[in-house]
C-alpha cells in the first residue's frame, strides 16, 4: 500500500513528534508545527500518537491513494477533497483505492495533518521521522515531498482495519466515507490570542515595551516559516543593550533581537539562541501559534508558570480521554 | 472529568461489544466491569461496579418523554446512545435544525457528545422538524427521542 | 565543594516544560565543567517525565513532560516545575566533576574575507584594524568548544581575542551558506549547515561539522580544541573536490 503525491503543493513534508535527545549535538527538534493535531490524527486511525503523518501547508497538495485506506485529517481546515467532494475533518474516513485527496486552501488556520491508518514505512533518522529541511535529514528523502513521490505505508493495526469494514458498508456514491463522530478540538487549533509566560529576560525591556507586548497587536509577516514566526508591530526596546550568553531555547520561545521585532520560535527552531527572551508561549497554545499564516494578527496574554502547567495537564487528561473513547469505539464497530 | 453519562455509555457500548471483562482506571477511581457468559434471558440485569469517590451518585434519567407521549417509533429521531444533546456544532453557530425546518434522510439534526467524542444525529427520514424534544446541553439516554417528525410522503 | 557554592547556582523555568540551571553568566572552563557534569548525571541518573537536557556556556536546560512528572512524583503536592528543582538540587549536592583529559585537536581550513566572509570589513573597521591583523588574530588562537548548540554540530567556541569581538547584526540574515565562520560579542563559531543567523561572518570552511549519518552527528564536541588554518580560493576548491 502506497501514497502518491499528485502536487506537492506550496509544502508538504513528512513529520513526527520531532527527534529529541540529540539537541546537546545541536540537532533541531523539528517535528509538526501543531504537534496537537498531529497525535489527534494519529490516534483517530488507530496508529501511536507519535507517528508520522504529513504535514501540508496552506494549498495546492493532491495526493492519491494506492489501495483503500483509513485516513483522519486534522488541523487548520484547508478546504479538503476527495474527488472534488469536501471531506470532514477530525474523524476516521475511509478512503477508496484511487481516490485523490486534495486541498483546495485555507479557510481556518494554515496546516493540515493527514495520518494513515498504520502510519509511513520510512526510516528513522536518530529516532524520528521528521523531516529536516536545512538539514536534509529525516522523513521521505530529508526533503520536502515533490510529485510523483510514492510513499509506502506501514502494516495496518485492528482498529483500522474495524473501522474501515464498518465506514466501507457507509460507502455509497462518493469515493469516501467519514464516521458520524468527530473530536471537537477545532477550538484548541484556532485563534487569534496566545497565552504567554515572562520570558527570562522580560524585566530587562523598557518599561513601555513589557505593556506593549501583552497590549498591542502583532501581525506575522513574510519572513515566516517552521523554524520561526517575524513579527512586526511596535518595535520592542531593552532598557540598555547587553550581549547574552547562548542558551537553550523552546518551542515557542520569543526572543527579540535589537531591532526590535519580535521572533516566534517554532518547530525547526534552532536548540540556542543569543537573544533576550520577552516571552514563552504556553504549551496549550503553540497549536494556535502554527496555525497562523503571514499576515495574521496576533494577541499575546499574560499566564502564569502555575495557570501553563494546569491548562498542559488538563490538555493531557483530556487526551487519555479520547484515547479511552476510541478504545470503546473499536469494540462498537464489531 | 469524567461525568456520570460517561460511565452509561461506556456500560452500553461494553454490553454490545464482545468483550467481557473491562476494567477502566482514572485518576485514582476504578471501575471494572465483567459480563454473564452467554446471557439468554434478556431481563436478567448484568452486573456492575462504578464506584466513583467525591462523585454524588445522581442517577435517576427516568424516560420522561418517552413516558408522557406516545410517539410511533418512525415519528421520533432517538439518540442512539447515553450523552450530551447539542442542538449546535458550536456556540458561535445556528443550531442544525429547528422546529419547521425540512430535514432530509442522512442530515445531520444534532449531536450526543459522550466522552468527549462529538456524535452526529442523522435524520433517518426525509421529514418536517415539529418539536426540539430536549434542551441544549441535556444529558440524554439511549433511545431518549430528541425530535418530532413529520414524515413527508 | 559543589554544595557551599549552590546558592550561587540559578534555576528558571523556560515555560511550563523546561528549566535552566543557571551556573553563572561569563564564559569560562570552571564554570563549564560544572555544565558538563550535570548534563552527563541527568544522562545516566534521569528521571520520570525527563525528555533531554542542552548543555550551553554556563547552564544547562532541562526538557521534561509536567503530566508524567506530577504523575510519578505528584503526591508531593507541589508543581511539576517545584518537583523538577528538587531532584536537581539534589543532583548538584552530589555532582562530580570529571577528571581533566587531554583535549582533542582539530584544525579547521578557513578562506577568508571575500565573497565568503562579506563581514570581515566590517568587523576589521569595528576594531580599528586591517583585514589581515583580523585573520591573523582569529586563526593563531586555540578555541575550546564550550558547547554545540543553535544549530546542528555548531560549535561555541571560548578564547576569542578581544581585539576583534564585533556585536550580533542588528537583525538576523534570512540565510547563510554552510560553512560559513562567524563573530559575535566575544565568540566565534562555524555555521555547519545552511540556516539564518545574527553572526558577523568572515570566512568558509569547505569542512563538513554535521554528519547526520554518524552516530556522534556532530565532527565536534564539548571539550575539543579547534584552531583556524587559513586557506587560499584555490585549496577551498580543491578540499571540497575531494571529498567529493
Amino acid at each position: 500500500m502506497s501514497v502518491q503525491i499528485i502536487r506537492p503543493g506550496l509544502l508538504a513534508t513528512i513529520q513526527d513528534l520531532g527527534r529529541y535527545g540529540f539537541q546537546q549535538y545541536g540537532v533541531v527538534v523539528g517535528g509538526a508545527m501543531d504537534s496537537f493535531s498531529l497525535r489527534f490524527a494519529n490516534v483517530l486511525v488507530g496508529n501511536e500518537e507519535g507517528e508520522a503523518a504529513i504535514e501540508v501547508t496552506m494549498m495546492g497538495t493532491s495526493l492519491q491513494f494506492e489501495e483503500d485506506t483509513l485516513i483522519s485529517i486534522t488541523g487548520g481546515n484547508l478546504n479538503p477533497v476527495i474527488d472534488g467532494s469536501p471531506v470532514p475533518l477530525w474523524r476516521p474516513v475511509f478512503v477508496k483505492k484511487d481516490a485523490v485527496l486534495s486541498f483546495a486552501g485555507c479557510k481556518v488556520g494554515c496546516r493540515a495533518y493527514i495520518a494513515v491508518a498504520g502510519g509511513f514505512s520510512i526510516p528513522n533518522v536518530m529516532n524520528s521521522k521528521s523531516t529536516y529541511i536545512r538539514g536534509e535529514i529525516g522523513g521521505f528523502k530529508g526533503r520536502a515531498l515533490k510529485e510523483g513521490d510514492v510513499i509506502p505505508l506501514a502494516e495496518e493495526n485492528s482498529f483500522s482495519m474495524k473501522a474501515k469494514r464498518a465506514l466501507q458498508k457507509k460507502l455509497k456514491h462518493n469515493s469516501f466515507a467519514a464516521a458520524d463522530w468527530y473530536v471537537p478540538f477545532e477550538r484548541y487549533v484556532n485563534g487569534k490570542v496566545v497565552r504567554v509566560l515572562k520570558g527570562a529576560e522580560f524585566e530587562e525591556f523598557s518599561e513601555l515595551a513589557q505593556k506593549q507586548f501583552f497590549e498591542q497587536e502583532f501581525q506575522i509577516t513574510p519572513h515566516s516559516d517552521r523554524m520561526g514566526y517575524r513579527l512586526s508591530g511596535p518595535s520592542l526596546q531593552l532598557k540598555r543593550p547587553f550581549e547574552l550568553l547562548s542558551e537553550a531555547v523552546a518551542n515557542g520561545t520569543i526572543q527579540v533581537p535589537s531591532d526590535g521585532n519580535p521572533i516566534v520560535l517554532l518547530a525547526d527552531r534552532q536548540t540556542t539562541g543569543g537573544y533576550p527572551r520577552i516571552g514563552q508561549i504556553a504549551t496549550v497554545d503553540l497549536p494556535i501559534m502554527a496555525q497562523m499564516k503571514p499576515g495574521d494578527h496576533i494577541r499575546f496574554k499574560e499566564i502564569t508558570l502555575h495557570e501553563a502547567e494546569q491548562l498542559y495537564i488538563e490538555r493531557e487528561k483530556e487526551m487519555k480521554q479520547i484515547q479511552t473513547a476510541l478504545l470503546l469505539k473499536e469494540w462498537s464497530f464489531e | 472529568m469524567i461525568k456520570m453519562s460517561d460511565f452509561q455509555e461506556m456500560v452500553n457500548i461494553i454490553d454490545r461489544s464482545s468483550v467481557n471483562v473491562f476494567t477502566f482506571e482514572y485518576e485514582g477511581m476504578k471501575m471494572k466491569l465483567e459480563k454473564q457468559p452467554v446471557l439468554q434471558d434478556k431481563d436478567q440485569k448484568q452486573e456492575f461496579n462504578v464506584s466513583m469517590p467525591n462523585q454524588p451518585t445522581s442517577h435517576e434519567q427516568t424516560n420522561e418523554a418517552s413516558k408522557d407521549e406516545v410517539i410511533s417509533k418512525d415519528e421520533v429521531i432517538t439518540s442512539p446512545m447515553v450523552g450530551t444533546f447539542y442542538a449546535r456544532a458550536n456556540e458561535d453557530e445556528d443550531p442544525f435544525v429547528q422546529a419547521g425546518d425540512a430535514v432530509e434522510k442522512g442530515q445531520v439534526v444534532c449531536i450526543v457528545e459522550a466522552m468527549k467524542l462529538f456524535n452526529e444525529v442523522q435524520a433517518d427520514m426525509d421529514g418536517e422538524i415539529v418539536e426540539v424534544l430536549v434542551q441544549d446541553g441535556d444529558v440524554v439516554e439511549y433511545g431518549q427521542p430528541l425530535f418530532k417528525l413529520k414524515k413527508r410522503s | 565543594m559543589m554544595k557551599k557554592k549552590l546558592e550561587e547556582i540559578q534555576m528558571k523555568p523556560l515555560g511550563e516544560a523546561a528549566i535552566t540551571v543557571q551556573f553563572g553568566t561569563e564564559i569560562n572552563s570552571f564554570i563549564n565543567k560544572k555544565v558538563k557534569a550535570l548534563a552527563t548525571k541527568l544522562q545516566h541518573e534521569s528521571f520520570s517525565g525527563f525528555i533531554e537536557c542542552t548543555p550551553a556556556f554556563a547552564s544547562v536546560t532541562i526538557f521534561f513532560d509536567p503530566f508524567i512528572v506530577k504523575q510519578a512524583y505528584g503526591k508531593i503536592g507541589k508543581s511539576s516545575f517545584q518537583i523538577v528543582q528538587a531532584i536537581l538540587e539534589r543532583m548538584l549536592e552530589t555532582l562530580v566533576e570529571e577528571e581533566e583529559s587531554t583535549p582533542r585537536i582539530v584544525d579547521i581550513p578557513v578562506c577568508y574575507g571575500g565573497d565568503f566572509g562579506p563581514d570581515l570589513d566590517f568587523v576589521a573597521g569595528h576594531n580599528h584594524l586591517s583585514t589581515d591583523e583580523v585573520i591573523h588574530l582569529h586563526a593563531s588562537a586555540e578555541y575550546p568548544v564550550y558547547m554545540i548548540g543553535f544549530a546542528p554540530g555548531f560549535p561555541y567556541l571560548g578564547g576569542l581575542s578581544e581585539k576583534i569581538n564585533a556585536p550580533r547584526r542588528p537583525s538576523p540574515r534570512t540565510s547563510i551558506p554552510a560553512g560559513s565562520v562567524g563573530i559575535a560579542g566575544s565568540q566565534t563559531g562555524v555555521y555547519p549547515i545552511s540556516t539564518p543567523g545574527g553572526w558577523q561572518l568572515i570566512g568558509r570552511t569547505p569542512m563538513a561539522l554535521f554528519r547526520p549519518d554518524r552516530d556522534l552527528p556532530s565532527l565536534l564536541s564539548a571539550g575539543d580544541i579547534v584552531k583556524f588554518v587559513p586557506i587560499t580560493v584555490e585549496e577551498f576548491e580543491q578540499y571540497q573536490e575531494r571529498v567529493q
